[in-house]
């Protein structure tokens, strides 16, 4: 049979377009991955007017994912199925040293601050004011991989006497996120709890009963909060104006509403210097708490 | 009515405003209702949505952790779901109680949310991980027990909100169909209402319209009120009123117009004159009735043959005539004479008067006034002829006054030669005779002159005619002759004149030394004597005054004079006699002396019949003075009469005189021109003709054989005769017989009249 010279054409055209590498900005959605720092609903109703604004300036679709535990961004990472992540600041520090994650926007709080702080509080009517009053009572942490839920606990321990954690409390337990300590706390299930100063507060506004219940004993040094950071291989044309759009979303109507929602004022851009204590806290730390518990029940 | 009708619609408008208003507003409750039913088959719907939800997060709570469990994202979007639909619920409108309902349903939502996110993220032991497990399961379970309560709740009030609905719309029916029903029914009335409001008024109206187009002028309406139909009657009654009014002012106007009219009419009908009007087309628009007493034509034979008022003018006149046709469109007065050939044929002289008539410069045509002057004609023709004579008498008087001088110096020297020569020469004295003879009969021709001339003398005194005549009676018959016959008629009563006698005497020869030279081979001479009164018109006619008059009459049956010769015989020297047999001075010595007398003479002649003269003398004061010389006329209404006459005449102007006269006094005239024309027109209009006129001698047939042919045909034939002979003469030629009424020419007209009057009382 012979082939006509269109028909090699078209044929060659299409065999050079087949073979063409996907481009990196050729892919249809953005899987962005939230962390359970507080009640995972809430997360994600907070987080959707962000997914669908950016949706809306990148021009794909942002979808979000809620994650049950910290431990399990590395592994959606790892496995390719987030491109970006709010990573806290020990789950950061991990993607960073592991998957060589980029940070590009750190929201800046209403109170003007890109930083947060652990508190530990306790039942005002558990009489606990001391570390020493602590023994043998139950704590609640948020997850092992938590700097302001768990490991500043641990250090605050440690820098207290306390050094088998497992062993001076009568009951310890990680509730996933800072806003379950609370209510643990609060409805009784624990006696010390640990967690955000962001997510604490924010409770307060919502249930005056924790400020009248509740009593923070002890508060840490800032971290730096929440950061997105994006897969190592994102295009850097798409991440450029992903970064693009969160540090301008601010000066914009319709990012305003955005940010408000967030409970952010603006997003800034995001430093890797923050994170240089997180090898200092592990190594003081160890891992005080086993998380066997968790284990079994995955 | 306006306002009526304005308020009907208004009523009728509210009234479907209402009407419509309850539909539109039962409508916008019902569509609420139905929008409020078909939103709670919607929240129905998320309430079913809500527990198939709650249903689902359940379903995934027990298969959390096992191979079916779904992933966190699936459970997540789940109960989101779940809690969007919660609160979709409470957006809705609700009674405090729902409300509450659904409050708790939503807290128990945002714990349900709280216990998963709890029993999700948290990392505990087994038994913990149970507990919270159960707890969110429980909490799960009373929301599904919550929301299918509400549901059953929601869909009894639903059950209830769709009974209400359709309740309402069949009420909605229910007020539509009514306000239809009722609005339809007020309109109806109002209509009705209307209708009769609007109708009865125009019934009247029209009604009213009628009575006026029958002539109920001022028909007034009982309709009123204080409508515009009320307002429109009161106008109408003003309007009829006014035309009532307007009407009889008309009808007045018109009265007086006619009356006006009338007057015209009358005036014009009345006129002798003969008016007319041409406009500036030349056509005819008024003519009036006169014209047939000018003409003999009628008003329509003018009217319908406009040319004939052309027709007639005499042909010799036309000329003139047409000159001053050329000059109609001139703005100038014009007075021209001219003759008319009238339908009977007689000639009438007519004075046209023809003036422009304008009306703010805008020509109108002429109107024109024919007056019959024929009378003035010859009135004028005898005036000339009298200056004539009388210029004739002057020069015949002055000749003859120096001839007698010159004559007396002849006689007289004849005389004193002949007495010189005494009985010398019997020679001499034959030639001096004979010059003496011939100046004698000089002096007789200057005598004669004289008298015509006026210039003799006169010795006047109150004689008595008769006495003349009886005086000279010898004298005539010596002068006449034997083989002419001599009548003397003297009437019976004295016939008393201021007059020379001999000067009467000298008249009375004239005359039938004149009438016995016109028969040569003999006949009849009748002398007679009459007084007659005559009146204004008749005295005019010979330029003389009225009043009673001695009329001397002189008739022979001799040859007659031609027409021709009969404005010449007074004239000095004019004789139709042989060369010897005349001078010529005879009848004018007779009219100088009569002239002279202050009397006048009519002459009657028929050629081959005769010929009358007759003398008027004006009776002299003391006949007059006496008492039964006093002729009391009739008062003119007393003449009047209406019957037919036939009057047979063949003279013109005697006929035409004669018609103009008898219808002057309201007779109806037939006229006939000659003896058999008499007898035809009685016997084709025998019933209708009461009494006959008849000149004695006429051609053809006279007057006696007309009279005895219409006796055989009506013996009581009222007849009366007339002739400008003497009765004496007609009886003598035997035409004329004893005891038949009789009247003598000229006549005078009323004396005409009451003859006709006493013959038709018999």
């Amino acid at each position: 049979m012979i082939i006509g010279k269109t028909a090699r054409l078209i044929i060659f055209s299409l065999i050079i377009i087949m073979t063409l590498p996907v481009g990196a900005f050729c892919q249809d959605e953005l899987v962005i991955g939230l962390i359970p720092e507080e009640n995972i609903f809430d997360q994600v109703k907070k987080h959707r007017p962000l997914a669908a604004y950016l949706s809306k300036k990148l021009g794909i679709k942002v979808r979000l994912t809620i994650l049950s535990r910290y431990g399990d961004i590395i592994d959606k990472f790892e496995s390719g199925r987030m491109d970006g992540a709010f990573f806290g600041i020990m789950t950061g520090y991990l993607a960073m040293e592991k998957l060589n994650v980029e940070p590009i926007a750190t929201p800046v709080g209403l109170d003007g601050k890109s930083t947060v702080q652990s508190y530990i509080f306790v039942r005002k009517d558990s009489g606990i004011k001391t570390v020493k009053d602590m023994q043998d009572k139950r704590i609640a942490f948020v997850d092992s991989l938590t700097v302001t839920g768990y490991l500043f606990a641990v250090s605050y321990l440690k820098e207290h006497g306390v050094n088998n954690p497992e062993t001076y409390f009568r009951e310890h337990h990680f509730t996933g996120s800072h806003d379950s300590v609370i209510y643990s706390v609060l409805d009784n299930r624990a006696d010390i709890g640990c967690a955000k100063d962001r997510v604490y507060k924010k409770m307060i506004e919502k249930d005056r009963a924790i400020n009248n219940e509740l009593s923070v004993i002890a508060m840490s040094r800032d971290y730096p909060s929440a950061t997105l950071c994006v897969r190592k291989g994102m295009p850097s044309e798409l991440k450029a104006k992903l970064k693009n759009a969160l540090l301008h979303m601010g000066k914009e109507t319709e990012g305003k509403e955005v940010l408000g929602k967030l409970g952010a004022l603006h997003f800034e851009d995001a430093q890797k210097l923050g994170y240089y204590f997180v090898k200092d806290i592990l190594k003081k730390t160890g891992k005080a708490f086993s998380d066997k518990q968790d284990q079994e029940k995955r | 009515m306006r306002k009526k009708l304005i308020y009907y619609l208004s009523a009728l408008f509210i009234l479907f405003t209402i009407g419509a208003g309850l539909s539109i507003f039962n409508t916008y409750k019902i569509s609420r209702d139905i929008e409020s039913v078909i939103n709670l088959h919607r929240v129905e719907i998320i309430r079913q949505n809500l527990i198939i939800n709650t249903q689902t997060v359940q379903g995934n709570l027990y298969t959390t952790g096992t191979t079916f469990g779904k992933e966190l994202d699936v459970i997540v979007e789940n109960v989101i779901a779940l809690e969007d639909a919660s609160r979709n619920c409470l957006n809705c409108h609700h009674n405090k109680d729902v409300a509450d309902r659904l409050n708790k349903i939503v807290r128990t939502v945002e714990q349900y949310e709280q216990a998963i996110s709890q029993l999700i993220t948290t990392t505990a032991n087994q038994k913990r991980v149970e507990r919270l497990k159960m707890v969110a399961i429980g909490i799960g379970d009373s929301l599904l027990s919550k929301t299918q309560e509400m549901a059953f709740l929601a869909d009894k009030s639903l059950n209830a909100k769709t009974i209400g609905a359709l309740k309402k719309i069949n009420y909605s029916r229910f007020i539509l169909l009514g306000t239809v029903i009722f609005a339809f029914a007020i309109g109806v009335f109002i209509a009705v209402r209307l209708t009769e409001k609007i109708t009865k008024p125009i019934n009247e109206l029209v009604n009213a319209t009628r009575m006026i187009a029958s002539g109920d002028l001022g028909y007034r309406i009982s309709y009123n009120d204080n409508t515009e139909f009320g307002e429109l009657a009161r106008n109408f009654n003003a309007m009829s009123s006014a035309l009532k009014d307007g009407y009889e002012s008309i009808s007045r106007q018109q009265q007086k117009l006619a009356e006006s009219e009338w007057k015209f009419r009358t005036l014009s009908e009345f006129a002798s004159d003969w008016e007319y009007w041409i406009d500036e087309k030349k056509e005819m628009v008024f003519i009036s009735e006169s014209c047939e007493q000018v003409s003999g034509y009628t008003q329509e034979e003018f009217i319908e043959y406009p040319e004939l008022r052309h027709d007639i003018v005499h042909p010799e006149d036309k000329a003139s005539y047409s000159v001053h046709m050329d000059s109609f469109l001139m703005a100038r007065h014009e007075e021209i004479e001219f003759r008319i050939i009238t339908k009977t044929g007689k000639v009438k002289w007519i004075s046209h008067v023809c003036r422009p008539i304008y009306i703010e410069d805008r020509f109108l045509g002429r109107r024109v006034s024919n007056r019959d002057i024929t009378d003035k004609k010859i009135l004028e023709e005898q005036l000339l002829q009298s200056q004539k004579m009388e210029s004739l008498g002057l020069m015949a008087g002055g000749v003859a006054h120096d001839f007698n001088n010159l004559l007396t110096a002849i006689t007289g020297y004849t005389s004193l030669l002949q007495h010189g020569l005494g009985n010398g020469d019997e020679t001499i004295n034959r030639y001096i005779q004979q010059v003496l003879n011939a100046a004698e009969r000089a002096q007789n021709l200057t005598g004669s002159l004289l008298a015509f001339s006026r210039k003799q003398i006169m010795k006047p005194n109150t004689i008595n005619i008769n006495e003349v005549i009886r005086n000279i009676s010898d004298l005539l018959k010596s002068l006449i002759g034997e083989d002419i016959d001599v009548m003397i008629t003297c009437s019976g009563t004295e016939s008393l004149v201021f007059a020379d006698p001999n000067q009467i005497e000298q008249v009375v020869m004239n005359l039938v030394t004149n009438a016995r030279d016109s028969m040569p081979t003999g006949g009849r001479i009748a002398i007679g004597t009459t007084s007659q009164l005559l009146g204004q018109e008749f005295a005019l006619k010979y330029n003389a005054k009225p009043g009673r008059y001695a009329i001397l009459s002189v008739s022979d049956t001799g040859s007659g004079i031609d027409k021709k010769d009969i404005a010449h015989i007074f004239e000095p020297f004019f004789t139709t006699k042989d060369k010897n047999k005349g001078t010529g001075l005879g009848l004018a010595m007779v009219y100088g002396i009569i002239k002279q007398h202050g009397g006048f003479i009519d002459v009657y002649t028929e050629k081959g019949w005769g010929t009358t003269f007759k003398i008027y003398l004006p009776a002299s004061d003391e006949a007059r003075g006496k008492g039964s010389e006093t002729v009391v006329l009739p008062p003119y209404d007393d003449l009047r009469g209406n019957e037919t006459i036939l009057v047979a005449e063949d003279e013109e102007a005697v006929r035409e005189f004669m018609e103009d006269a008898l219808k002057g006094y309201g007779y109806k005239v037939l006229l006939a021109v000659d003896g058999t024309d008499a007898i035809n027109t009685y016997i084709e209009h025998k019933d209708h003709i009461d009494m006959i006129i008849l000149d004695v001698v006429m051609p053809r047939r006279n007057g006696k054989e007309v009279y005895n042919h219409i006796k055989n045909i009506n013996p009581e034939v009222r007849t009366l005769f007339m002739s400008g002979y003497t009765q004496d003469i007609l009886t003598s030629r035997g035409i004329y017989e004893e005891g038949l009424e009789f009247i003598s020419k000229p006549v005078e007209i009323l004396n005409l009249m009451a003859k006709i009057k006493s013959i038709l009382s018999i």
